[in-house]
């Protein structure tokens, strides 16, 4: 059994949220950049070229790459013979990283107590959305994730017949895509879910909306069916921040799961091209010690 | 008609907003006001009950927008658009008053749109989740008024060629509906 202390995640979550703040993720560079190439609409290059040059700036200044500095996800994965001591206090503690995190970073802090009365900012982003959870891997892996809620707001879900078609799924998704694309920061990453329940269905969204671009569903079926939707997403013309041009989507992914089988639940989130995610290890020899 | 590149001074008369078209590049310079979700409410509220709101609305600018707090030795933080359809069913009585100008992004409601031309007012739409970029043409920002809101309180930022595009304009033009000239 190896133990990891608690203050050593949350240094790993603190350096973890200023990573996801100030620099953009390589994989959604490469994707603007090979956008850019790929546009014949000046307006769209020139927008292309400014969220590339945002990201040089905000990396240089240490200045978040989006004011909204979003609400913070972070999961935890326990690998084989990993043990946290006081695991009931590791939430607790979590937010503590979340607040200083968020005070020395100068990064915005948008989360209300209240959704329907006081509405009153927390003041320091807390409380985070911790997710904990075992895995096959070594060591602990940590994953933060910050999501504005421009995008947030552009998550749906969709109980649906079991007969839907995939032409009708492309369907959902495009005109969900249409109808909300200009308000979540385009080019998006589409993330698809489809299956599973009610309740798992948008943690299906969410996960496909943050897989890295360049790794496709192992599925071939799924595969074709991604690019089918990225395809018809960027016919639209709708563009970089909606403005035009052919880049719509960064990418589209989609993840699936079992189902009842009076069921069909299909969910559809969007990341914006700002989307800030960061992720980390803590392995058995560095930072774990031996019980 | 080919889209133009335009400069712009605050405050923001009809005059100079009348000959805008939708997909027109400005660059904005000058007095602009942040205020958000929570702001419009507690100025919607504040005009049924004719009291002060905290500054004058006439030919004046609003921009959506909530900053990141800004970090010493800069004179910003991040500072970048929400989504502005939310403020859709909260514009009416702000444009009673004499706004001039919005800032924010996304597309607007079709009663939105009415609204602009019957009270002769310009939607922009500044670029989304650039905020490092866009900090860097911000002279000064500070809070003015709703200072219990945090990042959603009102703020006054002097801008120098803020870069914007026309979305929406007062002859019904809409950046989102139409071909684009560029």
């Amino acid at each position: 059994m190896k133990s990891i202390e608690i203050s050593i995640i949350k240094n790993k979550v603190m350096e973890l949220i200023a990573e996801a703040s100030f620099n953009l993720p390589p994989d959604i560079r490469k994707a603007l950049e090979k956008s850019r190439e790929f546009e014949t609409s000046q307006r769209a290059r020139d927008v292309l070229d400014l969220i590339l040059k945002n990201a040089d700036i905000a990396a240089r200044e240490k200045l978040p790459l989006c004011q909204d500095c979003g609400r913070v996800y972070i999961g935890i994965g326990i690998g084989p013979c990993i043990c946290i001591p006081d695991p009931e206090k590791l939430n607790a503690q979590l937010d503590l990283a979340v607040a200083a995190a968020y005070n020395n970073n100068y990064l915005r802090k948008s989360v209300v107590n209240d959704p329907l009365f006081e509405r009153a900012n927390t003041g320091d982003n807390t409380p985070a959305i911790i997710t904990t959870f075992f895995s096959s891997g070594p060591g602990l892996s940590i994953d933060v994730v910050l999501k504005g809620g421009g995008s947030e707001n552009c998550s749906y879900l969709y109980m649906q017949n079991p007969s839907m078609s995939q032409e009708e799924l492309i369907g959902i998704v495009l005109k969900t895509v249409r109808e909300n694309v200009t308000k979540c920061c385009p080019p998006v990453i589409i993330g698809v879910g489809v299956g599973g329940t009610a309740s798992e269905v948008p943690k299906l969204a969410w996960k496909a909306s943050l897989r890295k671009l360049g790794c496709p569903s192992g599925d071939q079926r799924y595969r074709e069916l991604e690019n089918m939707i990225l395809e018809a997403v960027n016919s639209t013309g709708i563009g970089p921040q909606g403005l035009g041009g052919k880049t719509t989507a960064l990418g589209c992914n989609i993840e699936y799961a079992p189902c009842h089988i009076a069921t069909m639940p299909v969910a559809v989130f969007m990341s914006c091209h700002s989307t800030r995610r960061a992720s980390a290890k803590l392995l058995p020899g560095y930072d774990c010690k031996e019980l | 008609m080919k889209n133009q590149l335009i400069k712009l001074e605050t405050p923001l008369t009809v005059e100079k907003i009348e000959n805008l078209r939708a997909g027109d590049m400005v660059y904005l310079s000058g007095t602009i006001y942040s205020a958000r979700d929570i702001a419009h409410k507690r100025m919607v509220a504040a005009i049924s009950r004719s009291e002060k709101l905290p500054f004058d609305l006439e030919d004046n600018t609003i921009f959506y927008a909530g900053p990141s707090p800004t970090p010493p030795g800069k004179k910003s933080g991040g500072i970048g658009p929400t989504t502005s359809a939310r403020m859709d069913s909260l514009t009416e009585p702000l444009l009673e008053k004499g706004l001039r100008a919005m800032i924010g992004k996304g597309n607007r409601s079709q009663q939105l749109k009415e609204l602009l031309h019957k009270y002769k007012a310009v939607y922009f739409v500044a670029l989304g989740g650039v905020a490092a970029y866009l900090s860097t043409k911000v002279e000064s920002i500070k809070p003015v008024a709703y200072e219990d809101l945090g990042p959603e309180a009102v703020h006054e930022l002097k801008v120098r060629d803020f870069p914007l595009f026309v979305a929406c304009d007062i002859h019904g033009g809409d950046i989102f509906k139409e071909p684009f000239n560029c």
